[in-house]
């Protein structure tokens, strides 16, 4: 369905009321405003590139890690979530050791039957159980039950297969579900093997499955955009100028979620950091550097740096301390400045150089790009319109003439180029029925691009232009560069109309008749 | 070319746009995972279950998605009830997800027809909920050597937890806090029934075409630090540990750079567990080519020392032998058991790592302890003489190259290193430069 959307309400003129109702309205726009959801599906696809990638990675690993009999096999597992004891806080100012001791000593002797599990869960977990408030931790994963080798990798590489759904954005309100609880599996799977990127990809999985992050630069956009334009056109109305996806309040709420967790995640860092002497002496960084399990000391360039470092200690020192003292920077203003609109792109940026010098000096690569991704949140959506605009204003305009009647062939196609247009550069028009010569537009004419200069594009010179002006469609160009592709694609889609044939058989190159006429 | 009022397009999901389609497509696969329950068993084939689980579940998802109502919400609620019927009744954790998602499901489905005031209240204590339990993750975890807020803890346990541990939200995000440290490892050796034996490291950057593979290993080794531990029986575990080393051949002595009681680290006991697990793990996949037995998996926590500023300038290796701590955490069975011995005809105990009891009290009692279990064994240079820092000469401050701190380094560099580990283990220590 086609709709037009209302004009934009301008937010910043709200009356000032008591402190109260402005409150209330100041919390009401900052989290249900309407946002457009382009930079979350840009999010989505970023973020999905992550999770495809750890998920490939666990491939090569799957019996050590996620096997029956892995490094942390199920029987360890299950025993955690199932009997990990947990003690309630004494009420009274009694220590937790008293307060055990003192259970201990009220408790009866315990009957024949209970005795023997009893006494393996003491020793098992030195405490006794009926003291345990609670036991085991709520978590879940198909793994825990799976665990034929063979079924285990069809789970996988479902999984997997969901996940490069969720990335292109196909089915997304159930692809990101899916792909939030297949990576749940593997976290809660191996539990004692993870570190901080799966923290943050599960960040990240969590809300962009709350929100719409397949209603922008998704495989689910483009069949929006082609039903609709099929539609239109089955309908024998003017192809719809479809534009960006309208604004959602969902996207602004799932941004927001975003931003505020990021926030409390540098400012938790940030001030853990200050409980540290060597963060307070200027010398943490150097814990950073010289760590050789995750540095890359093995290199002898890098290596020949840290000597050149140790050898002059005011460099060393001016090293260390400037390091220290740009990390805590970042990690304790970030959460504060990064609201400022004057200093986002100042604060991203130190946020980008961060995670670069963790990436490199630490190897945490994957963790890196997933703190940029939610720190790209903060992307100001002002400044992604006005780099749309930019990009619309560098497309070319083009012309698509396909045939209306009894064509349903060339409906499709029309509609899926337009599908692609994503600025609105081709214009759909049906053939004529007669030439300005008077001649009948014969039935079979094929679909036709027309360029700026009048040239007329059919078959697989048609693909090839559309690649060429296409803003979406431009990474294919690559491919029609490819040695064969070409003439295989000419072979199979030849595409010249009578026209053109005839200008070809002449060594001329005809224009387009509308376009002559305006030339002349 | 861009309108400044583009026609918008209402989002649809997918090709197929009608929910009550996709609902009925979904109850009729979830229906066929029921009758399979049913027919094969309540625990045959549950991993097919399992899957037409998802498929019934994602149809529903996608109906959901296709419109947003109140009752499109309820029937896909009445399709994860069937799921959860469908399910085989051990896979506890698949049916804590289901619960899970009914619950939500019935939720949401009332808030859906909630006026849109009261579903953004609604929308906006769930937020401030969500955030709170997001503070208590990360105020639960206490400073260094303290205990933590009595309040935070109180929320914590008795009402986020169970949400935070279920979304995995938990972390307290103290990256490289209170300190950097150092990086940790697992030192395996396996004793095979011929006498034969073979030494493994967990954490091997080379052994690993994938980065991600290594730092999984890297996490898992971190979680297996032992801690000084606060006995009163210290001083009889040090001394039975220096006998110990004095008797052994050759001797093995205690770590000279650590003071005596704070060589002692134990595990906690889900560490112990872990532990338990890698034996196994060792022990199955590293069969002897020739079918004989393991007899043993000895596992040893190694802590990698950062070398520091003076070190790298007077051209110390990272790979240093002398910088890897490793502290032994146990000689274990192939079933994962620390080896609990038997008793010869004399009454004599042999080949025990470790033995506890109940005693008349039904207190849990160690009966034997190795003494070297949890001990450092130290990898140290040896000399009559070792050089000591010379604080009187030497301006700590000098900018010259070779300061006094540096030349003791060198000095020392120049001494033999003696692997300890591997004597403890039941190897030569001379059998090859590497650490391990």
């Amino acid at each position: 369905m086609v709709t037009t959307p209302p004009p934009a309400a301008h937010t910043a003129d709200v009356p000032a009321g008591n402190i109260l109702e402005r409150w209330i309205r100041g919390w009401d726009w900052f989290w249900f405003h309407p946002a457009d959801p382009t930079l979350l599906g840009a999010l989505r696809i970023l973020t999905g590139m992550i999770v495809v990638w750890v998920q490939l990675a666990y491939t090569v690993d799957l019996d050590a890690l996620l096997g029956p009999k892995g490094l942390l096999d199920v029987h360890t597992v299950n025993e955690f979530r199932h009997n990990w004891p947990w003690m309630t806080i004494p009420a009274s100012w009694e220590s937790d050791m008293e307060a055990y001791f003192a259970g201990l000593q009220s408790l009866k002797p315990p009957a024949a039957e209970q005795r023997a599990e009893i006494e393996q869960y003491v020793r098992t977990w030195d405490v006794d159980p009926r003291l345990a408030s609670d036991k085991g931790f709520p978590v879940w994963s198909i793994f825990f039950h799976v665990t034929d080798r063979t079924w285990i990798r069809v789970i996988h590489f479902s999984i997997l297969g969901v996940m490069v759904l969720f990335t292109i954005g196909f089915c997304t309100r159930v692809t990101s579900v899916l792909t939030w609880m297949g990576a749940m599996c593997y976290i809660n799977r191996n539990q004692w093997g993870l570190f901080g990127m799966d923290t943050m990809t599960n960040i990240g999985l969590f809300y962009l499955m709350i929100g719409p992050s397949g209603a922008a630069l998704s495989v689910d956009r483009l069949i929006a955009r082609y039903r609709a334009t099929r539609e239109a056109l089955r309908q024998r109305r003017p192809a719809p100028q479809l534009g960006a996806p309208p604004p959602m309040v969902s996207a602004n709420l799932v941004l927001r979620l975003m931003q505020v967790h990021f926030c409390w995640i540098y400012f938790a860092a940030g001030t853990s950091k200050l409980l540290g002497t060597a963060w307070w002496s200027g010398t943490a960084t150097w814990g950073t550097m010289a760590n050789y399990e995750f540095c890359p000391m093995n290199v002898p360039l890098y290596m020949g740096f840290l000597q050149l470092l140790c050898e002059h200690r005011w460099l060393w020192e001016l090293f260390m301390t400037g390091g220290v003292i740009f990390t805590l920077a970042m990690e304790l203003c970030t959460p504060f400045l990064i609201w400022q609109r004057k200093w986002r792109w100042i604060v991203l940026t130190g946020v980008v150089l961060l995670h670069t010098g963790i990436s490199l000096f630490m190897g945490l690569t994957a963790f890196s790009f997933m703190m940029g991704v939610l720190a790209a949140s903060f992307v100001p959506l002002e400044d992604i319109e006005r780099f749309r605009r930019w990009l619309a204003r560098r497309a070319t305009s083009l012309k698509l003439m396909y045939q209306q009647a009894g064509a349903a062939r060339q409906l499709r196609a029309a509609s899926l180029v337009k599908a692609f247009d994503t600025f609105d550069q081709v214009e759909l028009q049906p053939h004529a029925p007669r030439r300005e010569s008077g001649e009948k537009v014969p039935a079979d004419a094929p679909l036709q691009l027309i360029t700026p200069t009048g040239e007329v594009l059919t078959g697989f010179d048609l693909f090839t232009g559309l690649t060429r002006w296409l803003w979406l469609l431009r990474p294919l160009a690559l491919v029609t560069w490819l040695p064969g592709v070409a003439s295989m694609g000419q072979s199979r889609f030849p595409g010249v109309s009578p026209v053109l044939e005839e200008a070809a058989t002449n060594g001329v190159k005809r224009q387009h008749p509308e376009v002559a006429a305006k030339a002349r | 070319m861009m309108d400044a009022h583009p026609v918008q397009i209402e989002h649809q999901e997918g090709p197929l746009a009608n929910p009550w389609h996709l609902l009925l497509a979904g109850l009729v696969v979830t229906g066929v995972a029921v009758v399979l329950g049913r027919v094969a068993g309540s625990l045959a084939l549950g991993e097919l279950r399992f899957l037409l689980i998802c498929i019934g579940l994602s149809a529903a998802g996608w109906a959901i998605a296709c419109r947003p109502r109140a009752e499109v919400i309820f029937a896909a609620v009445a399709i994860a009830l069937m799921g959860w019927v469908a399910v085989p009744p051990d896979w506890d954790s698949i049916r804590l997800v289901l619960a899970v998602l009914i619950t939500v499901g019935i939720f949401c489905g009332v808030v859906v027809m909630l006026p849109r005031v009261v579903r953004r209240v609604v929308v906006s204590l769930l937020i401030i909920l969500h955030f709170g339990g997001i503070l208590t993750a990360i105020t639960s975890a206490p400073p260094p050597n303290s205990q933590g807020n009595w309040v935070i803890n109180q929320v914590w346990t008795n009402f986020y937890r169970p949400y935070l541990q279920f979304t995995y939200l938990n972390n307290a995000y103290h990256f490289y806090s209170p300190e950097p440290g150092p990086a940790f490892d697992i030192w395996v050796r396996i004793a095979y029934a011929d006498g034969s034996s073979k030494r493994l490291r967990m954490v091997e950057r080379d052994l690993y075409p994938l980065r991600l593979e290594y730092q999984r290993r890297l996490a898992l080794a971190s979680q297996t630090e032992p801690r000084q531990q606060q006995t009163p029986e210290i001083d009889r575990l040090l001394g039975e540990r220096q006998a110990a080393g004095e008797y052994h051949r050759p001797k093995i002595p205690m770590h000279r750079d650590i003071p005596a009681t704070g060589q002692y680290r134990v595990p906690s006991f889900f560490v112990k567990q872990i532990l338990s697990s890698f034996a196994r793990y060792y022990a199955e996949n590293n069969p002897h080519p020739a079918g004989h037995a393991v007899t043993g998996v000895k596992l040893y926590h190694v802590t990698h020392l950062i070398l520091n500023a003076t070190e790298i300038a007077a051209g110390v290796s990272p790979t240093d032998p002398t910088t890897y701590v490793a502290t032994y955490l146990g000689d274990f069975d192939g079933k994962g058991q620390l080896k609990e011995g038997y008793y010869d005809d004399k009454g004599e105990l042999h080949d025990a790592c470790f033995r506890q009891k109940f005693d008349e009290r039904d207190v849990l009692r160690v009966e034997y302890q190795d003494p070297f279990l949890y001990w450092i064994i130290p990898i140290q240079r040896e000399a009559a003489n070792i050089p000591q820092p010379n604080v009187q000469s030497g301006n700590a401050m000098t900018l010259t190259r070779q300061s006094p701190a540096e030349q003791r380094v060198r000095q020392l560099l120049a001494l033999p290193v003696r692997n300890y580990v591997k004597i403890h283990a039941g190897d030569k220590d001379d059998d090859g430069d590497e650490p391990w």
